[in-house]
């Protein structure tokens, strides 16, 4: 072979093979975010969008202009629906959740700046997990498609195959950016499986030595103004900026199954709880004033049914409300939305509280009493929780 | 712009191929100058600002040229002293300017007790077109630099293929080639060769280094933040980045002298498979060739090389591997990392003379030739943790790990798989525990392969050895084909598209070469 054929071969070779792989990523649509070849049994589900969301999430905010945004971290976008009904507005304002598993505050306050910013947003449920302000430097190109990496990329190439490999009809994630997690993973068969998820997940809340008769001191709980200082600025500038724009902002602090709450109880943690709430609530009234139309808090503290889903229940994953200790399914999160947007099933929720600094006490009175009516009844409680605490040791 | 980016690959140099051959059949003068033109629009692509001072450094560095040279023809060598002097340390002023200043602002923060700190962005490449221009200057001084064309000196020092990273040219083996008529005419065999040399670089840069780069940072950056890394985290993030600055520097070289075939034009080869080396000598004979080169011929030489006595000549190592050293970064870390293979080349050089001395030859030995290969290498990989470790203590952090003294853990996974194994090593006292900051089988895996790609494999120039891949500089190895011998035929066709195809899919972003920061 001549150099000059060798040369020509080679560059033709390479550019139909990287023209192959564009053509092949660009039908498949990996991390669906063309979204215009739609065909079940070779692309619908979309396997490997989980793991490349950051790649595309940001990005499909612009393009689709979603009115109603859901955002925050695995809790918020395994377990809130966009869909929810009450949450659209009766399917008037188009939703998206823009969620990020493992996105921690800096993360969060970035994509809630960039959320805020886009034109046509309606409102918000952000997952308050924080308040600091966060330099957004690393977050510069939030909302910009980087077209090699969707379409010329390894990572693309091996997802779509594997998308197109794996249509077996179980969901993974909705097209409005709701993820199952490990809601139909086979390898998760019973209860057992689903202890070890919960020890995992509580690993990290667990301290040396639980005590089950530990009290909670109300009084301990910290009441002072917060301070207008760099650690609140995240949070009062999110606050402002979407009284700016006229934004609906609900701050959700997340739901924890009981045996999260009993551990962090055990664990002399509760008073923190509550002061980083009282936190928020006050920072929030300071901004928007005490009964903001626009502003709310809303908290699912509670010992209740919907939080107390035995870990050894019998039931299969997928009929499961609660996956580990803190993330919870989408049929929980619908319930708390019919608490806050109640437009779809009016009043049909008792669940969850709207926070206010002038209730603050009568909240905590009420979620101690509702704890002492409850646990009696449910003795699995302590029996689960000291199984998971020698696991999770 | 980065040479493992689409815009450059396909719009840069397409670009800058096309107009050079076209230009080139017209006018060679005007053929060089467009590559020139080309060369600074992609200098500028990063920051335009610093165009000027390419510029202005290149002005005057030619203008101090040529009068160094009309000087030594006149005879006039005392002023001609004089003009070197100050033209090296102009040179070295704006070198200290851009890339010591904070150093020194930061050091002397330290001892008053307060943080200085000055708003200085380094310029690319600037060591590289420093040293290049600051062996310009002493070889026109010598009456060695012979040609003084400006767009010919324009284009040695801005020459894109090796401007950001090197390799570091030498005017003396550049400037005949800009000369030569012929370079200016399309060679189907030179874009053949370089632009199968340049796929194995990309291969080399996005596969290889940014594949093994994710295990790196999780120990060191640890280390720098307080914890103790175990033995295993150490080893394996120092491994790591062994192999990734191998990868990711010689990949860069080769890509260099890839493209520049394309164009006609041979650069000096810079790295030879320098983890084959069984001794430190042998290895700085192998990697970064033209660095090395340089120091030897414009410091060791000058501060007296082996003329002296064997104190002198260790010495003499040692202090041009400390500059060395320096010269790659402004840190103290780097300086022990200079400092600590002049210590491995002084003791080298040590142990030789008193094997000549006691006529004992342990090549002879059995198995001593990969002992030899095996401590060259580990004392490579002990020198890097400076390199790559934030600062001294986490360096000494990261060393203590790999010394055994943060404790030896296994990840908590291998246990599912080693069964009673597993079991009797726990009896045995060894502890598995969850391991964040080494990455379990995956990691082991990069690295074993890694380690034969290295050890086993024929490198670059090697493959290429029937079509002269690069120069080789006097005093060093010539290449020696390799097991593989590359051929414009099907087979060869079809492995370089291979690896051209995954090493351009692989690329995803922005991946900087290690030796930019230089």
């Amino acid at each position: 072979m001549s150099p000059k054929r060798y040369t020509l071969a080679l560059l033709v070779l390479l550019l139909l093979l990287l023209a192959s792989a564009g053509a092949f990523n660009r039908i498949v649509d990996p991390f669906w975010y063309f979204r215009d070849v739609e065909i079940r049994g070779f692309n619908l589900d979309k396997p490997r969008f989980p793991r490349n969301e950051r790649l595309v999430k940001s990005a499909l905010v612009r393009k689709l202009r979603p009115e109603a945004v859901i955002l925050g971290s695995s809790y918020a976008e395994v377990g809130l629906p966009a869909t929810h009904a009450g949450f659209t507005g009766g399917g008037r304002l188009k939703p998206y959740n823009l969620s990020v598993s493992g996105g921690a505050w800096p993360e969060i306050y970035c994509y809630a700046l960039f959320a805020l910013a886009q034109p046509g947003l309606k409102r918000m449920v952000l997952g308050a997990s924080g308040s600091a302000a966060a330099s957004c430097a690393g977050y510069a190109n939030l909302g910009d498609v980087d077209y090699a990496k969707l379409l010329l990329s390894q990572n693309a190439l091996s997802a779509s195959w594997e998308t197109v490999r794996r249509q077996d009809g179980k969901p993974r994630v909705t097209a409005e950016g709701m993820w199952y997690f490990k809601r139909f993973e086979e390898k998760i068969r019973n209860d057992e499986d689903i202890m070890v998820n919960f020890a995992n997940e509580l690993r990290s809340h667990l301290c040396k030595a639980p005590q089950p008769d530990r009290g909670f001191d109300a009084r301990r709980v910290n009441r002072s103004r917060p301070p207008a200082d760099a650690s609140t600025a995240g949070l009062r500038g999110i606050v402002r900026l979407a009284l700016e724009k006229k934004v609906r902002l609900v701050l959700l602090i997340y739901p924890k199954h009981v045996l999260h709450y009993e551990m962090e109880r055990q664990c002399g943690e509760l008073e923190a709880r509550w002061s980083e709430l009282w936190n928020i609530v006050s920072l929030v009234e300071e901004e928007a004033g005490p009964d903001s139309p626009l502003i709310e808090v809303w908290d699912f503290y509670g010992y209740r049914e919907v939080n107390a889903e035995r870990v050894r229940a019998g039931k299969p994953m997928a009929r499961r409300l609660w996956q580990d200790a803190g993330h919870f399914n989408h049929e929980v999160g619908a319930v708390a939305f019919d608490a806050i947007f109640p437009a779809g099933r009016a009043g049909s929720s008792a669940y969850g509280r709207k926070v206010s600094t002038r209730d603050f006490d009568r909240y905590i009175d009420d979620s101690e009493s509702e704890r002492r009516a409850f646990l009696p009844g449910h003795a699995w409680v302590q029996q689960e929780l000291d199984e998971l605490t020698r696991r999770s040791k | 712009m980065l040479f493992n980016s689409f815009p450059f690959i396909f719009l840069f140099l397409p670009a800058a191929l096309l107009g050079f051959f076209l230009v080139g059949r017209r006018a060679h003068r005007l053929a060089a100058a467009w590559l020139a033109a080309s060369s600074i629009f992609f200098y500028g692509w990063w920051n335009p600002a610093y165009v000027i001072l390419l510029l202005a450094s290149i002005g005057c560095n030619f203008a101090f040229g040529a009068k160094l040279a009309r000087l030594h023809a006149a005879g006039r060598e005392p002023r001609a002293g004089r003009l070197l002097a100050l033209a090296v340390a102009a040179n070295l002023l704006l070198l200290g300017y851009y890339k010591y200043t904070n150093f020194f602002l930061a050091n002397l923060g330290k001892l008053a007790a307060a943080p200085l700190a000055a708003e200085i962005v380094l310029p690319l490449g600037i060591s590289f077109f420093t040293f290049t221009q600051i062996a310009f200057l002493v070889d026109a001084r010598r009456g060695e630099a012979k040609e003084y064309n400006f767009i010919h000196y324009c284009l040695f020092v801005t020459y894109f293929p090796h401007l950001i990273a090197g390799p570091i040219l030498h005017h003396g083996e550049m400037m005949p080639q800009f000369r030569d008529r012929a370079v200016y005419r399309l060679q189907w065999e030179n874009i053949a060769v370089g632009l199968s040399i340049f796929l194995i670089g990309l291969y080399k840069k996005t596969v290889l280094a940014d594949g093994v780069a994710e295990y790196v940072a999780p120990a060191f950056n640890a280390a720098a933040a307080g914890a103790a890394p175990t033995l295993l985290d150490a080893w394996g993030a120092a491994l790591a980045y062994t192999f990734q600055i191998y990868f990711d520097f010689s990949g860069y070289s080769d890509m260099a002298i890839g493209l520049s075939r394309m164009f006609g034009i041979l650069l000096p080869l810079n790295f030879d498979s320098p983890y084959k080396a069984a001794s430190i000598i042998d290895f700085w004979r192998r990697w970064h060739i033209t660095l090395s080169r340089f120091l030897r011929d414009y410091l060791y030489f000058p501060l007296g090389g082996n003329r002296k006595g064997a104190a002198r000549r260790h010495l003499n190592l040692f202090l041009t591997m400390l500059i060395g050293g320096f010269w790659h970064g402004a840190g103290w870390t780097f300086v022990c990392w200079g400092a600590l293979h002049g210590v491995y080349l002084a003791l080298n050089h040590g142990w030789r003379s008193a094997c000549q001395t006691l006529n004992f030859e342990p090549e002879r030995l059995p198995g001593w030739r990969v002992f030899a290969r095996l401590l060259t290498f580990t004392a490579v990989v002990v020198a890097w943790v400076f390199f790559r470790a934030t600062d001294f203590n986490a360096a000494l952090v990261m060393l203590k790990g790999m010394a055994g003294l943060n404790g030896f853990v296994l990840p908590e996974r291998w246990l599912r798989y080693w069964g009673a194994f597993g079991r009797w090593l726990i009896e045995h006292g060894v502890r598995f525990a969850e391991m964040s900051l080494f990455g379990g089988g995956g990691q082991v895996n990069w690295l074993w392969i890694l380690l034969l790609v290295c050890w086993a494999f024929p490198n670059t120039q090697q493959i290429m050895a029937a079509h002269r891949p690069g120069l080789v500089s006097p005093g060093y190895a010539p290449v020696t084909p390799g097991r593989w011998t590359w051929k414009p035929n099907l087979a060869w066709l079809a492995i370089t598209a291979g690896l051209g195809i995954y090493a351009l899919l692989a690329i995803t972003g922005f991946s900087e070469f290690i030796y930019f920061q230089f």
